[in-house]
């Protein structure tokens, strides 16, 4: 019995483990690679963004 | 079909078709091999010394089902027990590392994804710069009123301002707003240009203009005392040895051109109103391109200014 409680303690903090690793990973990954794309209200100005020459050319 | 082609195709199927074969007789020759491999391990595992029968196979299957649950015990339960008992830190190790490698597989899948998925929207932006770029749209602002300040306005002043610009060409209607009035946002930048100013307004009394002062909601008199203020600015202005001439038009006003060397700004006159500082303002840069707009608008300048080339203003 305390074998196999050993074991699903294990067993339980390897896969809690796993699963808040994946949630943090998620999280971050969302967080870094986020792109919303916003809206652009006609009342206000809206500039162009110019792109450098040499990056253009890059 | 030539003798050549038929040959090449006829050779061609033939080395396919010997791939094939060639592909299940190998095929088979590794089921052969797996199957023997798995009698073996059976042997291993069960301790048999000779082919078993299909009877005492079945025994000892049964039996085998009837301990699984020993066996899951023992592999599941004992066998990590142990290796958690006897070798904590290599457990403990195997366990941080082979959790790290799950977890940076599905977060390197999830941002794979989604690069995955902004790769689109960047595809979709080049195209949309490169759109921007070849049509030499600069920005776009709500309205052109001027008060101390105005962002489009400024923009305006720092282009004809800027020492590689040569000229600045407006088509309006009355260029009160713009230039005439003391107030006007090119009021004083005329005055300090030191280029070629060429202004094209609506001609006072004619029908047109009658029209676009009923559309803006005043009278036809007070429209044309508007172009004479601006016709006296310019004289003022070409009092001051600058290089300006003025024409006067009789078509219907439909756009305001603002032209420099390097910029335009375009603004159309709604035919019903209201005044033009309430319409929207586009500005574009020169393109290298010549189906560009500047380039565009800019003929269209010089179509109606040498179509009013018989109603120039005395600036004198």
């Amino acid at each position: 019995m305390l074998e196999l409680l050993i074991v699903a303690g294990a067993a339980g903090a390897i896969v809690a483990a796993v699963a808040g690793g994946i949630t943090i990973g998620n999280r971050v990954v969302d967080q870094k690679l986020r792109y919303e794309q916003k809206l652009v209200r006609s009342d206000q100005p809206i500039v162009a963004h110019t792109v450098p020459r040499d990056r253009r050319s890059a | 079909m030539g003798l050549i082609s038929k040959a090449k195709d006829g050779a061609k199927s033939s080395f396919f078709d010997s791939l094939k074969e060639g592909w299940k007789r190998l095929r088979n020759w590794l089921f052969t091999l797996l199957a023997a491999y798995i009698l073996s391990v059976i042997q291993i595992v069960y301790g048999l010394d000779h082919m078993p029968s299909w009877s005492e196979a079945g025994t000892l299957f049964w039996h085998s089902f009837l301990n699984f649950p020993a066996f899951i015990q023992e592999w599941l339960v004992s066998t990590p027990f142990e290796l958690i008992s006897d070798h904590p830190i290599l457990a403990t190790a195997t366990a941080i590392l082979l959790s790290g490698y799950l977890v940076l597989v599905v977060v390197l899948i999830r941002a794979y994804r989604t690069l995955n998925r902004q790769s689109e929207l960047i595809k979709g932006a080049d195209d949309n710069a490169a759109l921007l770029s070849q049509a030499g749209i600069k920005a776009r602002y709500p309205h052109a009123k001027f008060s101390s300040s105005s962002a489009a306005w400024d923009a305006l002043k720092q282009d004809i301002m800027s020492p590689e610009n040569k000229f600045v060409y407006v088509l309006g209607a009355n260029g009160i707003d713009t230039f005439g009035g003391p107030s006007s946002p090119l009021f004083n930048t005329f005055e300090t240009f030191r280029g070629t100013v060429r202004v094209v307004l609506c001609k006072p009394d004619c029908k047109p203009m009658k029209g676009r002062a009923l559309a803006v909601g005043i009278t036809a008199r007070e429209y044309k005392k508007h172009i004479q203020t601006s016709v006296k600015r310019l004289r003022f202005l070409r009092s001051k040895q600058k290089s300006v001439e003025a024409r006067y038009y009789d078509g219907q006003p439909n756009w305001k051109l603002i032209i420099t060397s390097q910029s335009l700004w375009v603004q159309y006159y709604l035919p019903g109103g209201p005044d033009v500082d309430q319409t929207p303002v586009w500005t574009m840069s020169m393109t290298e391109n010549q189906d560009g707009f500047y380039h565009l608008f800019h003929m269209e300048f010089d179509r109606v200014w040498e179509r009013c080339s018989n109603d120039a203003v005395n600036l004198n």
